[in-house]
């Protein structure tokens, strides 16, 4: 069994091409358009040398596993019928707007007069409507308009991106469940729709209690480096004797298992650390006491003695590191790729629906399978014109 | 409502599990929140906890409540007759949910339990492996019971593997994932962490897309299934390139801050105010032209800049520049006329500003949501557009075992006798213990 869905996928950025692997990845027949040449992601960041010795991006490598490849020209009228063919015998088409908001209305209205079972997602930085639909955006933009950069960082420096365009990840997300929502609906009524999901919107929506915050008690929040910075603390790396551990203390529990687990159980009884609020308005006091205590341990000590007490705690690891974590190679995460060698892999698949799992394919050449792609295509056209 | 007539029974904390509940619920699916009655965090004990012997004190609009009362977010900074019903992170994840407070350690409420799940579509936790099968929830005897039930868990780790039993928030899988020490400044090898986590939201949508193509197969099938989804692996899972990569090379690629290897000049600049920054992203050689337009005479040196790797290597001189035209001007005009000018531009927005942009506003994006308890309050509400906005409902979070009598009496067919009983009894409850 496999996701039984078409799906076109056109544009070139994060969200819209980890829509299209997710699709992929449940076993629908995913199809990137991409223009002669290839998709000007191919030579993103990061790269790295293949078996051949050619220098690739592996932002792309990994994102487009799961999916065949066609380009095609778009701007001469005859590729422009070749992707409206596509587009007429598919379910699903996933765009990317790039402030061009006037095209994508006009593509997706053309597609719905073709096929009016058609799913039409625009993925764009600000949306389809409102004051902002024209300006262009872009992962690093998005993270800011979305409100996570103000809060990244240090409060004395300038703000911070995250260290890999997770807003786009996370944009194509949303996308997929909006496609997913609306294929059910076209299902029942045959009519598909067009689903517009902002990047910002999307962002937005990531929030724990940002928004709340300023609802609520018209706070505004604010940075706090590797603090949180209103209710709880510690919660985020701190540093030991050997470099850094991840602590989350956020229950009265899990504060007293700390204080156990660093054999500072005096700490209990201190008026100052009750909550974790108190923690945080006492934040250098505490330090002064904890940072001590936690310099004497090893990363990996500290870790096991505050899992013990059930607090979590995780090793502050490089993506390196991650690669040898025994539970995920005990699950089975990680995939070979062979284009780049023996010791390269990546993350599989991020969740097993059973059944649904469609066998892994490396993410196509350009063009990989243009002339495949659009004998199938006219061959549902001429059987939809027979019909 | 696209999800009409799906039934829903969840049980989770914090965050993760209850925003892909939440996903479920505004699209329409019935999302039962099976609570105890101290779930709710009240007490000192509890995630939201707060001494219930403090008062208030001095609090005006704007300043952050005392610590006592902090984590609750109450509205106004007031945790009321009823707090459990009035923290204002909870009930941003609880809109559209039905509350269902019953103690299933007791007999009476563990039938019950099982009687739900027998008429549940998905049984969906963020509990770990523990915990759950400390309740006697583990596949193999709900699969027994209900053989069409989508079954989804949404651990921090997974439930096999030799760190099934770890506990974890957010900020610890983003920094056993390898993202914090990906994120942060250049001139110092410290990890940084995400403001808001991010493992949390991630693997709240994860679950939804697998819940929904869960439920695309099942419906063609009519068989369930176990879904094991690993918060761990659903936030690697948005930074394959960074592991690639270092298994190509052997050690993590390099972080970049706020610039960009494929985009210059990229960066945060200040803007007028106290803490205001701007964000700029040039990607292609049009985009310097149109961005060196609107800075004017002052860009020199012509063909220095043409070409992207000029712009890199001649970064820092590019940044004081744009500095010296973004610092004379607020944000938003900024943004608005380097967008006008076809440049990527976008504003560094607070808390306060996404509540009251006027884009947002325009695409109805805030929403005004009335609660029992609560009152009218402002949330974020669906970041995805359908055609008919009447698909996404906006009922605020049910009160503390609000639904108690309707869903036992709706999915079980309990009498209102039996129903007494058990509120008699203690089974339900309505109040915080």
């Amino acid at each position: 069994m496999a996701l039984d869905l078409k799906v076109i996928e056109r544009g070139s950025s994060v969200a819209s091409a980890y829509c299209g692997r997710l699709l992929g990845m449940l076993g629908a027949d995913v199809v990137k358009v991409e223009p002669p040449g290839g998709d000007r992601m191919r030579d993103s960041h990061p790269r790295a040398t293949d078996v051949d010795g050619v220098e690739r991006s592996t932002l792309f490598e990994y994102l487009n596993c799961f999916k065949r490849s066609v380009v095609v020209d778009e701007a001469t009228p005859a590729g422009a019928e070749e992707i409206a063919n596509l587009v007429a015998g598919a379910d699903v088409v996933i765009d990317h707007v790039d402030g061009d908001v006037e095209r994508a209305l006009a593509d997706a209205e053309a597609a719905r007069a073709r096929n009016p079972r058609i799913v039409y997602l625009a993925l764009s930085g600000f949306g389809l409507t409102g004051p902002y639909k024209s300006y262009k955006s872009n992962e690093f933009i998005d993270f800011a308009t979305g409100g996570y950069t103000g809060i990244t960082g240090s409060p004395d420096r300038e703000p911070l991106q995250g260290g890999g365009p997770w807003g786009g990840y996370a944009h194509g997300l949303t996308g997929a469940i909006g496609v997913l929502a609306a294929v059910r609906t076209a299902q029942t009524t045959g009519q598909g729709q067009l689903v517009d999901v902002g990047a910002m919107e999307a962002i937005a929506t990531l929030h724990q209690w940002s928004m709340t915050l300023y609802t609520h008690q018209g706070v505004v929040k604010r940075r706090a480096g590797n603090m949180h910075a209103e209710s709880y603390n510690p919660m985020g790396p701190v540093e030991c004797g050997d470099g850094w551990v991840s602590v989350g203390v956020a229950s009265a529990q899990q504060w007293e298992g700390f204080t156990l687990a660093i054999d500072r159980p005096e700490l209990l009884a201190d008026d100052r650390f009750q909550t974790g609020g108190d923690r945080v308005d006492h934040a250098e006091a505490l330090a002064e006491i904890i940072g001590p205590a936690l310099m004497a341990l090893t990363a990996s000590e500290l870790t096991s003695q505050l899992q013990e007490f059930h607090v979590p705690a995780s090793p502050v690891l490089t993506v390196a590191e991650v690669l040898e974590e025994a539970q995920l190679h005990a699950r089975e995460f990680w995939v070979r790729s062979d284009r780049f060698g023996d010791t390269a892999r990546m993350p599989e698949r991020a969740f097993r629906v059973p059944g649904l799992d469609a066998p892994f394919t490396p993410a196509p050449e350009a063009g990989a399978d243009t002339a495949a792609v659009l004998a199938e295509a006219t061959d549902t056209t001429n059987k939809g014109a027979a019909r | 409502m696209i999800l009409s007539g799906l039934r829903v029974l969840e049980f989770t904390i914090a965050w993760a599990g209850p925003l892909a509940g939440r996903f479920l619920a505004d699209l329409g699916a019935e999302v039962v929140h099976l609570e105890h009655a101290s779930s709710r965090g009240v007490g000192t004990t509890g995630v939201g906890g707060f001494r219930a012997s403090e008062e208030i004190g001095d609090w005006k609009w704007g300043d952050l409540p005392g610590p006592v009362f902090r984590s609750g977010v109450y509205p106004d900074a007031d945790p009321g007759e009823h707090p459990w019903n009035r923290q204002g992170m909870f009930n941003k994840m609880q809109r559209n949910k039905l509350s269902l407070c019953m103690d299933v350690k007791t007999p009476e409420g563990h039938d019950a339990l099982i009687e739900l799940i027998k008429v549940s579509d998905i049984v969906l936790d963020n509990f770990s492996p523990r915990g759950i099968r400390g309740m006697g929830l583990d596949w193999e005897s709900l699969k027994e019971i209900n053989p069409r039930l989508i079954r989804v868990s949404l651990s921090g780790y997974g439930h096999t593997g030799p760190d099934q039993m770890r506990v974890s928030w957010g900020p610890n899988l983003e920094s056993h994932s390898g993202m914090a020490a990906m994120t942060g400044y250049t001139d110092s090898d410290a990890p940084m962490k995400l403001g808001p986590a991010m493992p949390d939201p991630i693997g709240g949508l994860s679950a939804t897309v697998a819940m929904l193509a869960a439920l695309k197969q099942r419906d063609e099938t009519g068989e369930g299934m176990f879904i094991d989804l690993s918060q761990f692996e659903s936030f690697g899972s948005i930074g394959g390139e960074l592991y690639l990569s270092a298994s190509i090379t052997g050690t993590a690629p390099e972080r970049h801050a706020n610039r960009s290897p494929d985009r210059a000049p990229q960066g945060l600049y200040r803007c007028l105010g106290d803490d205001e920054w701007i964000a700029i992203s040039v990607e292609d050689d049009a985009e310097w032209a149109a961005l060196a337009g609107v800075l004017g005479g002052a860009v020199d040196g012509g063909d220095m800049y043409a070409s992207l790797a000029g712009r890199i290597e001649h970064h820092d001189e590019l940044d004081e520049t744009i500095t010296a035209w973004t610092s004379s001007r607020t944000k938003f005009d900024a943004m608005h006329e380097l967008q006008a000018a076809g440049v990527r531009a976008g504003a560094v927005m607070t808390n306060k500003e996404i509540v009251e942009d006027e884009h947002l506003a325009a695409r109805g994006f805030m929403v005004d949501i009335d609660a029992i308890d609560v009152g009218v309050r402002s949330y974020p509400g669906f970041p995805i557009h359908f055609e008919d906005p009447a698909e996404i409902p906006m009922v605020g979070s049910p009160p503390l075992g609000h639904d108690n009598a309707k869903v036992l009496s709706e999915w079980l067919g309990y009498s209102p006798e039996r129903i007494r009983e058990l509120e008699a009894s203690g089974v339900l409850a309505d109040t915080a213990a």
